[in-house]
């Protein structure tokens, strides 16, 4: 059924963006002020993994945006100089 | 145009105060200064993509199927495909 399908991708990505939002609150504002000894500790990497992770999703995301939109120009532009010859 | 300047003084206000928070010009505590502050442009672009999809998964979690009218649709349908057989239209 494609009712019960759409609601479970709807479900997963409710979770995933939950799950998401409130480790990175927690790991960027709450962690620097958590003792190096707490048991709290061994759930979140280092804090260099909170910036070096998004970080690189980011620099990999645009890329792909900027190289998807300029394979779609060169494309059409490729197109457009055949046509006219 | 008007909402889109609305949007960009908003954001050049708000940046313009986490950059004089950067340069050390606002009274912050010592942790927040130096490992809170920097990490808070990733932090909102990081809430601007969770909230998209929380909005997204959840108008799909949510969207209220009507099965009567899935029904009566199908049924006008099926109807509008009988007549137009009958007019001697393709249709599969």
């Amino acid at each position: 059924m494609a009712q019960v399908n759409d609601k479970l991708i709807g479900a997963a990505m409710l979770g995933i963006g939950t799950f998401v939002f409130t480790y990175y609150s927690i790991w960027t504002l709450v962690m620097p002020f958590v003792d190096e000894d707490h048991a709290v500790r061994k759930l979140f990497p280092p804090q260099w993994f909170a910036i070096a992770i998004p970080v690189f999703l980011l620099a990999v995301g645009v890329t792909g945006i900027f190289g998807f939109l300029s394979f779609v120009m060169l494309k059409s532009g490729k197109k457009a100089a055949k046509k006219s010859t | 145009m008007a909402r889109a300047q609305r949007l960009g003084t908003l954001l050049a206000t708000i940046g313009g105060i986490w950059l004089l928070g950067l340069i050390g010009m606002l009274p912050l505590p010592e942790t927040v200064q130096t490992h809170i502050w920097p990490v808070l442009p990733l932090l909102f672009v990081v809430s601007l993509g969770s909230y998209a999809f929380i909005n997204i998964g959840y108008n799909l979690v949510a969207f209220r199927e009507c099965p009567e009218a899935y029904h009566e649709l199908m049924q006008e349908i099926q109807e509008a495909k009988d007549d137009l057989r009958a007019k001697n239209v393709d249709i599969s």
